[in-house]
């Protein structure tokens, strides 16, 4: 990651510019697995255009209020974006259809598939396929798979607890390190 | 969807209402939507406020180079949504 970063720097990018290109990796990265594992549909003939404008009255509302980048060192150590961290904490730690010890075990497990540094949490042995798929190529969740997830008992809200933490925790991965490097970098600097 | 994200959750009754006024226009919610409202605390307001950012077009980037990177990620990721 560290001669990416260099390379980027030497092209004349700087941090700012790297931080919103690793932003829009992790919008996608994690939009991308969600799309996958939930099938999302896709408006009719002729109502795509009316999305795109309707996205993009959205996206000019938003980026009146555009925040500028910065980041937070958590309990755990790692640095994240500063929006991101609280939602980390947000969506491991609120009480929902799924135990919150499962929601982490499952964020560590997608997180260490992607070269994410997590502890070894035990997950279920009926998760870990669906869950590999989701970590590691998501486009080949199967109808059948997400079905046996309600055979094996979990419910609609577990599910998309469990597939929300997956996705989130492989996503987040490669921008932790981007995150670990930059902070390295200012922290020497400083 | 594999999931019906529509019904149930904890969305407010504005959103709900707006739901009803996308699906006549577009007949369906776009699946992102759902996702990022079906449980409003787990997914908090900085979460949109981050993932808008790139794309706004604002920053160091236009809005056709994020499109762009968007849609080499979402290739790489070998997902046309």
């Amino acid at each position: 990651m560290s001669a990416v970063l260099a390379r980027s720097r030497i092209d004349g990018l700087d941090d700012v510019a790297i931080e919103d290109a690793a932003n829009i990796a992790f919008h996608f990265n994690l939009m991308n697995r969600l799309a996958d594992a939930f099938d999302f549909d896709l408006p009719g003939q002729g109502k795509v255009e009316l999305l795109a404008q309707m996205l993009n009255r959205a996206k000019s509302i938003a980026s009146k209020k555009r925040p500028s980048p910065s980041w937070k060192q958590a309990a755990d150590g790692r640095v994240r974006p500063i929006e991101i961290a609280l939602v980390h904490e947000a969506l491991l730690g609120t009480v929902g259809a799924s135990s919150l010890d499962l929601r982490c075990a499952v964020e560590a497990f997608t997180a260490r598939l992607r070269g994410g540094v997590r502890p070894n949490l035990p997950v279920p042995e009926d998760l870990v396929p669906y869950l590999e798929k989701l970590s590691l190529h998501a486009y080949r969740i199967t109808d059948e798979e997400v079905e046996s997830l309600f055979a094996l008992g979990y419910s609609k809200d577990a599910i998309f607890e469990l597939t929300l933490a997956g996705a989130w925790g492989a996503s987040i991965a490669a921008l932790e390190h981007l995150y670990a490097e930059l902070y390295t970098d200012q922290r020497v600097a400083a | 969807m594999r999931i019906d994200l529509m019904s149930g959750g904890r969305r407010p009754w504005l959103i709900r209402l707006l739901f009803k006024v996308v699906e006549r226009k577009l007949g369906v919610v776009p699946g992102p939507v759902q996702v990022m409202t079906y449980r409003p605390r787990m997914l908090p307001r900085p979460l949109r406020r981050y993932l808008s950012r790139g794309m706004s077009g604002v920053g160091p980037w236009s809005g056709s180079e994020a499109e762009l990177f968007a849609a080499f990620i979402s290739n790489l990721n070998t997902c046309h949504f």
